[in-house]
């Protein structure tokens, strides 16, 4: 009689969970809600570089690092700033609660823009950028100088249609398309941008131990493709 | 003011477009010398003293000569390319620290600039041989793309092993680990030796030539050039040795950095690394001039099969000499 009654509570419990909202959501779809925190996110305007969030994460994923200066009694001293580890965050949000100075905030965001975050930013100000931006300008300008200037003085003869045409003895009027289409010369340059993607987390993580061994196993496995590839055009 | 004074002066003279053009002209200099000695001929004698200026006179009887465009001819990037390319690598000289630690243009991420260089330097070659589509510079151009897919992977590679180790992303922090723990050849002999043989096959010098092979495809994607264009063309590519050697001097051998570096500042970085480029240069010169060509399946062969393997290894290790 017990049995038969746990059986029917299992049957109409499962019955009733058919026809009730989830417990779990996907992450895309809660991220308007309250039932995200979110990922903890720092203005470092604001940051007063007193470390106590450092100490109150449970994971251990905050590390000061050194960043800008801060005043204390009229002097300047080194400020540290703190360094999240997303691949160590458990996203509890104590960071935010505990910090004094609202420096740290947590924002919501996709999974994949939190992987974008976790790579080193690169430090550069508007001014370096608008130096280097003049830089190439003003280079390619002279450049373009030299060029029409050449090009002005340069003689001007009067040639037969013969001379205007390539080296071959000419170009079909209509261009055909025997360019190199060689299969293996397309899975050459897709390996090729594989392994500078490889190569440019490589410099940007090689802080993090595991996302560069994984990224060097992963350019020891691009070498096993090609060589592969490599062999059978031998063959062939 | 003063700060947009220095950073003309940078680019329009030291380091950037009328030093640049100089050693580019000097470095053709050496290597037509070295190579024609090596033929035991007497190279460029007659315009200059030894015939020091030939290389600048061929330049310049190039530019005024008259410039013929072929039919069918893509004529926004037959004239826009050439210039491009001539423009990258003396943008690239402006961030090489070549008498101090760091030039007025020179940012935190100035080393990562190379890599974005590399590519776009390519880019344009590649364009100025498809602007005219006939079948040798169709040729030239797919051998130079199967070439660059195989020695830039090699070339990245052998300078992110650098940075692995010294754990910087600008030229002034590799000097400045270069200056405490002495140059990086020591520690990391293998990624120099593949980043030697990787600028070889940039320059398309001797083992590695296929882009151009005289006796093959005529001049390769240089084919249909004349004039001007050709004049731009051929400055490129010494300027192009000109700032991959720098490029080697400052990453493996210590750039500027040696006895008296601290006291003599300007004078004494110079000396230094006018001495560690001239040594490179005779050094790859050499290489070129004693070997012959080889064919397309013996660039994979010594891109991919030897120096890629030995290349992890080294990068595995440089991850370890961090502690050193």
């Amino acid at each position: 009689m017990n049995k038969l009654r746990a059986r029917l509570e299992i049957i109409t419990s499962a019955f009733r969970n058919i026809l009730s909202t989830p417990i779990t959501q996907p992450l895309a779809t809660s991220l308007h809600n309250q039932q995200v925190r979110g990922i903890p996110m720092l203005d470092s305007e604001k940051c007063l570089g007193c470390s106590l969030c450092a100490r109150s994460c449970p994971p251990g994923a905050i590390t000061m690092v050194p960043g800008g200066k801060k005043v204390i009694a009229g002097k300047e001293v080194q400020r540290n700033i703190p360094s999240f580890n997303y691949y160590q965050c458990i996203y509890c949000g104590l960071c935010a609660d505990v910090c004094p100075g609202k420096a740290i905030t947590m924002v919501k965001k996709q999974p994949v823009e939190i992987i974008s975050l976790s790579l080193v930013a690169i430090p550069i100000t508007d001014i370096e950028a608008l130096k280097v931006l003049f830089a190439f300008v003003s280079l390619l300008f002279l450049n373009f100088l030299i060029y029409w200037i050449s090009g002005k003085i340069a003689p001007k003869g009067k040639h037969s249609s013969k001379a205007e045409e390539p080296f071959t003895g000419g170009v079909a009027t209509k261009l055909p398309v025997y360019r190199y289409h060689i299969d293996e010369l397309y899975i050459f340059i897709v390996l090729f941008t594989m392994l500078e993607v490889a190569s440019f987390i490589l410099i940007l993580e090689s802080s993090l131990s595991s996302t560069f061994f994984l990224s060097l196993l992963f350019l020891a496995y691009l070498l096993i493709l090609t060589l592969n590839l490599l062999h059978r055009g031998v063959e062939e | 003011m003063t700060s947009l004074l220095d950073e003309v002066f940078t680019v329009l003279v030291f380091p950037g477009f009328i030093f640049s053009v100089v050693m580019a002209f000097w470095f053709e200099y050496l290597e037509r010398k070295i190579t024609a000695r090596v033929q035991k001929r007497v190279g460029p004698l007659i315009t200059g003293p030894r015939g020091l200026l030939q290389p600048f006179i061929d330049v310049v009887k190039l530019l005024f000569k008259e410039e013929i465009v072929p039919k069918g001819t893509d004529i926004f990037a037959f004239r826009i390319a050439p210039v491009l390319a001539v423009t990258i690598p003396v943008f690239g000289m402006c961030f090489i620290p070549i008498i101090s630690w760091k030039t007025p243009l020179s940012f935190q991420a100035d080393f990562l600039l190379v890599f974005l260089l590399l590519a776009l330097s390519l880019l344009n070659v590649a364009l100025t041989g498809y602007s005219v589509l006939s079948p040798y510079t169709s040729m030239g151009v797919g051998r130079l793309l199967v070439q660059y897919s195989m020695y830039e992977g090699i070339f990245l590679l052998s300078l992110i092993s650098a940075m692995i180790q010294t754990q910087t992303t600008s030229f002034e922090g590799i000097l400045k680990y270069q200056s405490m723990k002495g140059p990086l050849i020591l520690y990391q002999p293998i990624s120099f030796v593949c980043a030697l043989l990787a600028l070889l096959a940039k320059l398309e010098k001797r083992p590695f030539d296929l882009p151009h092979a005289k006796q093959e495809i005529v001049a390769g994607w240089e084919t249909e050039l004349s004039g001007r264009g050709l004049a731009f063309i051929r400055l490129y590519t010494d300027l192009s040795m000109v700032w991959g050697i720098s490029l080697l001097v400052i990453v493996f051998l210590g750039g500027p950095l040696g006895p008296g570096f601290d006291s003599l500042m300007p004078v004494a970085g110079f000396t230094w690394f006018a001495i560690k480029a001239l040594g490179l240069t005779i050094l790859l010169t050499v290489i070129s001039a004693s070997t012959g060509r080889i064919r397309v399946y013996g660039l994979a062969d010594i891109f991919w099969e030897r120096l890629y393997p030995l290349l992890l290894v080294q990068l595995l290790s440089s991850y370890f000499l961090r502690w050193l």
